[in-house]
């Protein structure tokens, strides 16, 4: 799921660690500790759905920033469809469940 | 942006360390990620001691690189890390347990030669998956084994890595690690 999150996030615009990993904090239950979006930032890159580059922040140092590529949107509507599938077919589920 | 913070610095040296397996160019990135986090954290007035804290022992971080680096799941498949984690891929597999990544499975299945996870493309994995496997017992690997315990794997913070207990933090860090993937 956060995956999904990570890449919604890096669809919208180009961001760097620190500014991610904070966004994510306000949402305990992804839980996205620091220990975990790193290393994930890096699969992503990895697996070609990430990109980075370096570019000087208007008030401070260079940073790595980090950009959603073609693969990256294309696994974004796919992970954007099974959640959404799953949510639905949980909620369903326990509806019936729960009669 | 060097932290000259001694603590800062002992902890990317310690992270240093525990990447070493890793490629010399991923560990610089990795490194300068980590680095450029603890400067922007401190920038943003969070006390360094608790962006450490946050962080998380250097050898929990190092791992969870090099767990994350190995699982290269294919794209969009919400499914497919329980299915890397069955307990069916233990006998298959032996001390790698359900930690075998899909591709090296796959590559053991097509009868390539050499020992699991030694010849792996990025070096940098068979250290960190035998080192946790020594202190772990198939029992606490199998995820179905904490099925007794569902909360706190799934939703007790990543962050509070007991310092009391290494051997047991490695592996609970792990698992819950999974259990978040999983999630």
């Amino acid at each position: 799921m956060l995956e999904l999150c990570v890449l919604r996030l890096l669809s919208r615009g180009p961001s760097y660690g620190y500014e991610l990993v904070s966004t994510l904090d306000a949402y305990p239950m992804l839980a996205s500790g620091e220990n975990t979006v790193y290393p994930l930032l890096r699969r992503l890159r990895h697996d070609g759905a990430l990109e980075t580059f370096t570019r000087e922040s208007p008030s401070g140092p260079v940073r790595q920033y980090y950009r959603c590529t073609r693969e990256g949107e294309r696994r974004l509507k796919e992970l954007e469809r099974d959640w959404n599938a799953m949510v639905s077919d949980v909620t369903g589920f326990l509806k019936e469940a729960s009669r | 942006m060097t932290s000259e913070n001694p603590a800062a610095g002992r902890y990317l040296q310690r992270l240093e360390r525990e990447l070493a397996a890793l490629a010399g160019r991923e560990r610089a990135d990795i490194l300068r990620e980590i680095e450029d986090h603890l400067a922007d954290a401190q920038a943003a007035g969070r006390p360094l001691a608790e962006v450490l804290a946050a962080l998380g022992p250097a050898d929990a971080l190092a791992r969870a690189y090099a767990v994350e680096l190995a699982l290269n799941r294919p794209p969009g498949r919400l499914t497919r890390c329980s299915s890397t984690c069955d307990s069916s891929s233990t006998s298959r597999s032996g001390r790698f347990g359900v930690f075998v990544p899909a591709r090296s499975r796959n590559r053991a299945r097509r009868g390539e030669s050499g020992e699991m996870g030694r010849r792996a493309p990025r070096k940098g994995r068979a250290p960190y998956f035998e080192r946790g496997e020594a202190s772990r017992s198939p029992s606490m690997v199998t995820p179905t084994s904490s099925a007794g315990r569902p909360s706190r794997t799934t939703n007790s913070s990543l962050k509070s890595s007991s310092p009391s207990t290494p051997k047991s933090v490695s592996v609970m860090g792990t698992r819950r690690y999974f259990a978040a993937v999983r999630w």
